[in-house]
């Protein structure tokens, strides 16, 4: 009896001791998510309610600071898409409010792609936008050729997105004696997601 | 059992809770993307799993000799085995996505895949993706001395300094009393009775404010009793436990930093143990289940000398 006793302790010890040692430890693949925004600050200074006001945005260096800030690299990126786009209006001094209504484009300049409208805004009020950020309404157009940039961007390519504000209408019309001037950030906010291999605990 | 193995046995359970800081790393970065309700959805079934291991193989008798000295180190390991249902939760988009959805979601204990919703304009949602765990284990190096008037102590004890800044520390205190009732009850009462509590904090892993991530805390007290044939000793016990779990992490999901406390609520569950210890002279080995709102197992070894061990 005392045999298989001290066969039964020796079998725990050693049980214990393996599982202690490698067989607890699984190698997981586990998606981590990072989500986190590229702004570009816009100003408008305008004496017509026509005009264009163009932003180069180099992608390829945002999205670089962004796993530089999360301490992941290209290599690390499984994949990267649009979560959603907002503006603020950041600066207004005039005395009366002004209406505005246009669209927002963005277009490929590294390669032929776009363009593409990203969101229209209809009578926006430019103060209505100060203090907190307005959601814009997204175009999939405008989405999908963003995403295709970030699809690039892993692949190992560096995307040049030319981001155009197109305004149509401004009510009550600027004029040289009354230009429209406010300056404002549009944010588009992402996820990247990073494949990661940890070895965790899981002994049963 | 020699002093190496003892060695080995003390590296080895070392070596499971350094595994496990380095898995805090990556828990910290899971988290950070969410908030409020979200997060405490991914981390439940980590809180009630510390919870459940920590309120175990806390006796393994509940012979205690009423003057005498003993004196025992064992070293427990305490798992849970995960039911599917702790695999997901239902998340809520976060942030400007529209429009709100809600999805089953891996938790932390889930599919390491991502979980990914598309929204409005062709917008996406990412939840992340879990450890997929099937299990959850601590191992504790716990000491039990004693007695005087039918009283012993029992301590756990670790403290590890990783030497990563991005690790931290992690450790476990936890003091508790047990007091023999048989020697009240007379010779003749057919099985042994004790009763006691225990109280530890374990914390694990360092955020990127330098507190800790994750810091349990759990309370146990309750009656045991155990009967001895020759070296076999079953034993069993109820008692009421509690446990609770602080996680504190940044959030940068909106692209500004922000500090994050959860609180989880306390786990009060009544915890029925049903056990089994082989009682050899210097050597013991115990194996036992626990019944309770988070069922728990336990097995292990422990190595002593004295009267009533």
């Amino acid at each position: 009896m005392k045999r298989y006793i001290s066969l039964a302790a020796l079998a725990l010890l050693l049980c214990a001791v393996g599982v202690s040692n490698n067989c607890i430890m699984e190698e997981k693949v586990i998606e981590i998510v990072v989500t986190d925004k590229t702004c570009q600050e816009m100003e408008e200074n305008h004496d017509s309610a026509n005009f264009v006001t163009p932003a180069i945005i180099y992608y390829a260096a945002e999205i670089d600071a962004i796993l530089d800030d999360n301490d992941y690299s290209r290599e690390d990126m499984h994949s990267a898409r649009v979560m959603s786009v907002a503006y603020i209006v950041t600066n207004f001094s005039h005395t009366h409010d002004w209406t505005i209504s246009g669209y927002i484009d963005v277009e490929r300049i590294d390669i032929s792609d776009g363009p593409a409208t990203l969101f229209n805004y209809t009578s926006q009020s430019v103060t209505g936008a100060m203090g907190d950020y307005v959601i814009a309404p997204l175009q999939e157009a405008g989405v999908e050729l963003i995403n295709r940039a970030l699809d690039d961007y892993i692949a190992g390519g560096n995307p040049v997105i030319r981001f155009a504000v197109h305004n149509g209408n401004v009510l009550p019309p600027p004029s040289p004696a009354d230009p429209i001037v406010f300056n404002w950030r549009a944010c588009i906010m992402i996820y990247v997601t990073t494949l990661a291999e940890v070895d965790a605990p899981d002994p049963f | 059992m020699d002093a190496t193995t003892v060695r080995t046995g003390i590296g080895c359970l070392m070596l499971i809770l350094l595994c496990a800081a380095s898995a805090s790393a990556q828990i910290e970065d899971q988290l950070s993307v969410y908030t409020g309700a979200n997060a405490i959805g991914y981390m439940q079934p980590l809180a009630d799993a510390f919870g459940a291991d920590l309120n175990a193989s806390l006796f393994h008798s509940a012979e205690i000799a009423r003057i005498g000295f003993h004196f025992r180190l064992e070293f427990p390991i305490m798992g849970v085995i995960f039911s599917d249902d702790d695999r997901t939760f239902t998340a809520v988009t976060e942030g400007d996505f529209s429009p709100e959805q809600r999805v089953q979601a891996p938790t932390i204990i889930g599919s390491g895949e991502a979980k990914v919703v598309t929204g409005y304009g062709g917008t996406s949602y990412a939840f992340p993706g879990g450890f997929d765990l099937n299990s959850f284990a601590i191992a504790v190096p716990q000491l039990r001395i004693g007695s005087v008037f039918g009283t012993e102590a029992i301590l756990r004890y670790f403290s590890i300094n990783t030497g990563d800044v991005e690790l931290g520390d992690l450790g476990l205190f936890g003091f508790g009393i047990r007091h023999s009732v048989s020697q009240y009850l007379g010779p003749v009462f057919p099985v042994d009775i004790a009763a006691g509590f225990f109280w530890q904090k374990f914390k694990l892993g360092e955020n990127k404010d330098g507190d800790d991530l994750i810091s349990v805390k759990a309370f146990t007290i309750g009656v045991q009793a155990s009967k001895k044939f020759a070296v076999f000793v079953p034993y069993t016990g109820l008692s009421y436990d509690t446990s609770s779990m602080d996680v504190a992490y940044v959030n940068d999901s909106s692209g500004a930093e922000e500090r994050i406390d959860l609180d989880f609520d306390s786990t009060k569950t009544v915890h029925w143990t049903i056990g089994m210890m082989i009682d050899l002279i210097y050597l013991n080995a115990f194996a036992e289940y626990n019944i309770a709102g988070q069922s728990s197992f336990s097995f292990g070894l422990g190595i002593g000398f004295g009267v009533g061990i």
